[in-house]
Formats: structure tokens, C-alpha cells, sequence
């Protein structure tokens, strides 16, 4: 596997690439623990992951969409 | 050297006058003063009257040797006074310019760390800064990298 700088040679200080660098390093691992493989196809992983991530959205969308009508209808109440 | 019949009279001297503070602070400032000062009055004479009978107990048998007994303030001064004044400089012309020379001195420095301040109150701005990448981005760059996901 080749060594993955990223976006760290658009920068030119030293803090700079440090900190992109420090970034992918405390990504990964989260990744990995996900589930994610380098050795694997992870399409599958991503999908399911992807909808996962859009129903959270809907769901929270709903939520909060649900609570602006009661907070009208209270308003309105009153 | 003070001997120790003088320092005790000093000493008893003192208390007394602690002693008579205490008991007409309140004769003299009425309703003014606060409760706390008598207490701390209070205290002092306390501290004093302890201390008097302190030092009876240790130097007592040497004042019956035949010290003198009176108590006398200008032998204290006489003692006490060139040693204070030799650690305060006498103001004299020369040191008045010296002390404005000084004190030229001091206000360049305190512009000098007022500048120093700003520097450091600007780099740490610069610590400070807003991240170079979002998080979104960094996970995208290591799925396609890494794991050879096609996003897009």
C-alpha cells in the first residue's frame, strides 16, 4: 500500500501539514473500526453506511419539523 | 544594645496604649467605625499582652540585676532610627535626576512589553486558526485512498 499525504503538500508550513496529517491519522482508525477493509471491497460497507447516515438526517429533519408545528400551534394557542 | 527592662516597659507600654485604643475606639467614632477594626484591636492586644508575659517569664529574672527601669523612647529612637534611615536613599538632587532617568527607563520598558504583548496577542491568534480541512473532506480523501471507494 503507497503512503497517503492527502492535501498535505498544498501546504507549505510545517504546523500546517502537522495538522492535516494528525487529522487523517485520527480518522482512520475510525474507520477501521466501522468496519472498513484496505485489503476488501468496502462498496457495500459505504452504502449501507451512506443510507444509514441519510435516514439519520430525514429522521432528524422530521423531528425537528414536528416540534416547529407544536411550537406554532402552542404560539397560536395562545 | 537596649536592655531588657526598657524593652519590657516598651512593651507594657505599648499594650497599654492597645489596651485604651480598644476600649475608646467606639467613644471617639461613635456609630463610623466598623466592628471588624475594634476586633482587630482586640486581637493585637491580645497578641501583645501574650507576648509581655512571654518575655517576663524569659528575661524577668535579669531586670531584677539592676537594669535601669525607666522607660526611655529617645534611647530607641537613638537605636532604631540611623538603622531605618541608612535603607531609605536621602532624596538629594542627584538621586531626584537619577529617579527620572529611571523612570524614563521604566516607561520605554513598559513600552517595550506592551509591544512584546501585542506580538504574543497576534501568534496566538494564529494558533487559533480555523481548521485547514473539514471533517467531511478528510473522511472522503481516506475512503477514496484507502479503502478505493468511488464517491462521486
Amino acid at each position: 500500500m503507497k503512503n497517503s499525504y492527502g492535501k498535505t503538500n498544498n501546504y507549505r508550513t510545517k504546523e500546517d501539514r502537522m495538522w492535516i496529517l494528525s487529522a487523517y491519522r485520527k480518522k482512520l482508525p475510525q474507520l477501521l473500526n466501522k468496519g472498513f477493509n484496505p485489503f476488501e471491497d468496502n462498496s457495500e460497507l459505504y452504502h449501507k453506511h451512506s443510507q444509514k447516515s441519510k435516514n439519520s438526517y430525514k429522521e432528524h429533519n422530521v423531528k425537528s419539523e414536528e416540534v416547529e408545528m407544536t411550537i406554532k400551534g402552542l404560539l397560536i394557542l395562545h | 544594645m537596649i536592655s531588657t527592662s526598657t524593652k519590657r516597659g516598651y512593651i507594657s507600654r505599648v499594650n497599654k496604649f492597645i489596651d485604651w485604643l480598644k476600649t475608646n475606639l467606639r467613644v471617639y467614632n461613635e456609630s463610623k467605625i466598623n466592628i471588624a477594626i475594634i476586633g482587630a484591636f482586640e486581637i493585637q492586644y491580645g497578641y501583645f499582652k501574650s507576648h509581655l508575659k512571654e518575655f517576663t517569664r524569659c528575661f524577668g529574672s535579669l531586670t531584677n540585676i539592676g537594669f535601669k527601669r525607666s522607660f526611655n523612647a529617645y534611647e530607641i529612637v537613638k537605636d532604631y532610627i540611623p538603622d531605618m534611615m541608612s535603607k531609605y536613599e536621602l532624596l538629594t538632587e542627584e538621586n531626584i535626576e537619577n529617579k527620572e532617568i529611571d523612570n524614563y527607563d521604566f516607561k520605554e520598558r513598559v513600552l517595550e512589553n506592551d509591544n512584546f504583548k501585542e506580538k504574543s496577542a497576534k501568534t496566538n491568534k494564529n494558533e487559533h486558526k480555523k481548521p485547514l480541512l473539514s471533517e467531511k473532506e478528510i473522511e472522503e480523501f481516506l475512503l477514496e485512498s484507502v479503502f478505493d471507494i468511488n464517491i462521486k
